[in-house]
């Protein structure tokens, strides 16, 4: 919805072109008019939306973060990259994306800010989850690492003591 | 019964027990962390680890007085452990496994949490286990006035030959028939029965009958309570499940925009299955790879009849998405094979497997390398699907030898399609497959990834090279073909790998499995980022 509404306000462009042909399924053509694009973020956006519909999303997340890093201050880019990495289950990835978009809209003036507002709001929770899992995750090796140590110095020890003692 | 003999069959059951308890003790960890040879190698590790404790304690114990007391103590701890066992697995398993993690988040937690699992849950039990040969000698030497070499072999003879009877009994018999709790269990009222023998008739009767009596007990009164399971994913409801001789299946459903899908699903699946059923045969949605078994169908359109073969059958979801996807006017039939009996009768009951009418013959308990090493120039099309313990490749259906086999089991200018976990071009598993699969097949093989998923397809056929996905095809008439055909032409989600002079997987250096490893660990690292 918000692809569509960046074709609204841009006249035809790489990106409208690049939109177009991706929705047709003429992929090939739509990348090559994304490439085209000079402006970088226009670029970038074009790249990212061709290879998230064709199903490329770690290519999509890797456009987006390229592109996020070269322009900043785009929220379209950094509501996808979040969407993406999301759908990733990329948590680092993700915490990172909502961070910079939750910036990027305490500006008021952003347009359709009611719309990236919603969207961040949509997967706040599942970020959380995300890096819940994460941390839960890494507790949980350090756990286990811990306790295999444990038992292996244990056995080690007492393979000593009870051969000496047997 | 003389005393030797009494000793003998306790060491002889204690064996066979010990096997089991080994054997199951993956299954019971299965559902968690998988059955992958990584887990395999935690489990045996730890019980060979404990065993060795457990004979020096039992070498120590076998200086007391009363050795026959030591022995049913022992006898009546392991079956207390075993009998603890399925109840302590959930709990301890949630301890190092986060629920609801993807195969990449688990990533190397798998190895890890196994190996810490194992030494909670089955320490005790094989240390205890492990105490039982020693003690038995000793008894023997003592009653018998035999040598020490004289009794140690002849427990040693009884304790293997019931290890032997333990390891076909297990696999077999009783975790298909029992499931694993109960195996589990049963071990627990053996050994608990084995502990008021060692009292009874070894020794005198004493207040540790009480023990015994307990450990006897213990496990008949947990014989109906389950095993604490994995959570099951948000909206799945659990339709049925089977404990076969290779794996825990169940099938599961949940509905998506409206639509029910079934999934099989083995072991600790994360976020994966092994096979897909949907209402209606044909494309499935968006991100299963089963629909790229289908564009040779529409890549080759002079070719009307198709004998279509499977390695991995699974619940015969290739079939579906073929017969419901291929162009108007092509006929199939199809053979596939499927090593898992409980699979294939769970797919008839839940995945409307059948045989089609004579078109769709399933070749049930069947490895999918004889299938292909008994057909020659048989096939138009020959799928590859087979994975052992949820994500790996087994190294015999990927080595250069089997796919030379599975080139000569093509017509001319026939099919291969192999379906492989990975994740992109550079991953190691997808480029050591994809370069066997070309040097075998002497041309350049296409690989291209499924859109919205972690597989790539592999396309190869005998006496030519698959067709360019990056020239635009002519379009079908079709709007879901030409949809699904359309994602290949983006540069950049297609690849060719080439014949190398190089090193590639063969029957007898294949390390496919620590490719495998070197994926998973890699997207967790990325994942991270």
């Amino acid at each position: 919805m918000i692809a569509s509404w960046l074709l609204v306000l841009a006249p035809q462009t790489a990106l409208e072109t690049a939109v177009q042909r991706t929705n047709a399924g003429d992929f090939r053509s739509a990348w090559s008019a994304a490439s085209s694009a000079v402006d970088p973020l226009e670029r970038a956006q074009a790249k990212v939306f061709v290879r998230q519909h064709a199903g490329d999303l770690a290519g999509a997340l890797d456009e987006a973060q390229l592109g996020t890093r070269a322009a900043l201050e785009d929220p379209w880019l950094a509501e996808r990259t979040l969407a993406i990495a999301v759908s990733l289950s990329r948590a680092k990835a993700a915490a990172n994306a909502l961070s910079q978009l939750d910036a990027l809209l305490l500006d008021p003036n952003v347009p359709n800010r009611g719309a990236y507002l919603e969207a961040a709001s949509r997967v706040r929770s599942r970020v959380d989850a995300l890096s819940t899992g994460a941390r839960a995750r890494d507790t949980a090796e350090s756990r286990a690492r811990f306790v295999v140590l444990g038992f292996s110095v244990t056995a080690l020890c007492a393979l000593v003591f009870l051969a000496r003692k047997a | 019964m003389a005393r030797s003999s009494l000793v003998l069959a306790i060491a002889f059951l204690a064996g066979a027990s010990t096997m089991a308890v080994e054997l199951a003790a993956v299954r019971v960890q299965s559902p968690w962390f998988g059955a992958s040879t990584a887990v395999w190698t935690n489990v045996i590790g730890v019980v060979l680890l404990a065993l060795s404790i457990g004979y020096l304690i039992g070498a120590r114990a076998s200086r007391s007085a009363q050795p026959q007391r030591a022995l049913g103590v022992t006898l009546s701890l392991s079956a207390i452990a075993c009998a603890l066992v399925p109840v302590a697995s959930g709990p301890i398993a949630r301890i190092f496994l986060p629920p609801h993690l993807t195969l990449e988040q688990a990533g190397t937690l798998t190895g890890w949490g196994s190996l810490a699992a194992s030494v909670c849950l089955f320490l005790p039990a094989a240390t205890a286990l492990g105490c039982t040969a020693p003690l038995a000698t000793e008894i023997l030497a003592r009653g018998g006035r035999a040598s020490a070499g004289s009794a140690g072999g002849r427990v040693l003879c009884a304790s293997t030959l019931g290890s032997l009877l333990g390891t076909f009994a297990t696999t077999y018999s009783l975790v298909p028939n029992l499931g694993t709790t109960r195996t589990f269990l049963a071990a627990g009222i053996v050994l608990g029965a084995l502990a008021l023998l060692a009292f009874f008739a070894l020794g005198r009767g004493s207040a540790r009958n009480a023990v015994a009596l307990v450990a006897l007990i213990l496990p008949c009164a947990l014989w109906s309570v389950a095993a604490r399971l994995p959570d099951l994913t948000e909206g799945d409801v659990l339709l049925a499940s089977r404990e076969s001789t290779y794996q825990s299946v169940r099938i599961v459903e949940r509905t998506e925009d409206g639509s029910r899908l079934r999934h099989l699903q083995v072991n600790e699946s994360f976020d994966s299955f092994q096979s897909v059923w949907s209402e209606r045969p044909g494309f499935l949605p968006d991100g299963h790879y089963y629909n790229l078994f289908a564009f040779p169908l529409w890549w080759s359109r002079d070719i009307t009849t198709w004998r279509v073969g499977v390695v991995g059958l699974g619940g015969g979801t290739a079939w579906r998405v073929l017969d419901g996807a291929k162009p108007t006017g092509v006929e199939l039939s199809l053979v596939g094979a499927e090593i898992d009996p409980a699979v294939v009768a769970l797919a008839r009951e839940w995945m409307d497997l059948s045989d089609q009418g004579g078109r769709c013959r399933v070749l049930s308990g069947i490895d999918g390398r004889a299938l292909v090493a008994k057909t020659h120039a048989g096939f138009e099309l020959l799928i590859l699907d087979a994975y052992a313990n949820q994500t790996e490749i087994p190294p015999h259906l990927s080595s250069v030898e089997f796919f030379e086999a599975c080139r000569a089991s093509l017509v001319e200018r026939g099919w291969l399609v192999a379906n492989v976990g990975g994740f992109g071009f550079d991953d190691p598993v997808v480029t050591s497959v994809g370069e066997t699969l070309a040097t075998a097949f002497g041309t350049r093989v296409l690989a291209v990834l499924v859109p919205y998923s972690r597989n790539v397809a592999l396309f190869a056929r005998r006496g030519s090279e698959p067709i360019d996905p990056l020239v635009v095809p002519p379009k079908s008439g079709v709007a879901e073909v030409d949809r699904q055909l359309a994602a290949a032409t983006l540069p950049g989600l297609s690849h060719w790998f080439a014949p190398t002079s190089g090193v590639v997987l063969t029957d007898d250096l294949n390390p496919i499995q620590t490719r495998q490893h070197e994926s998973i660990e890699r997207a967790a690292r990325r994942g991270l980022e």
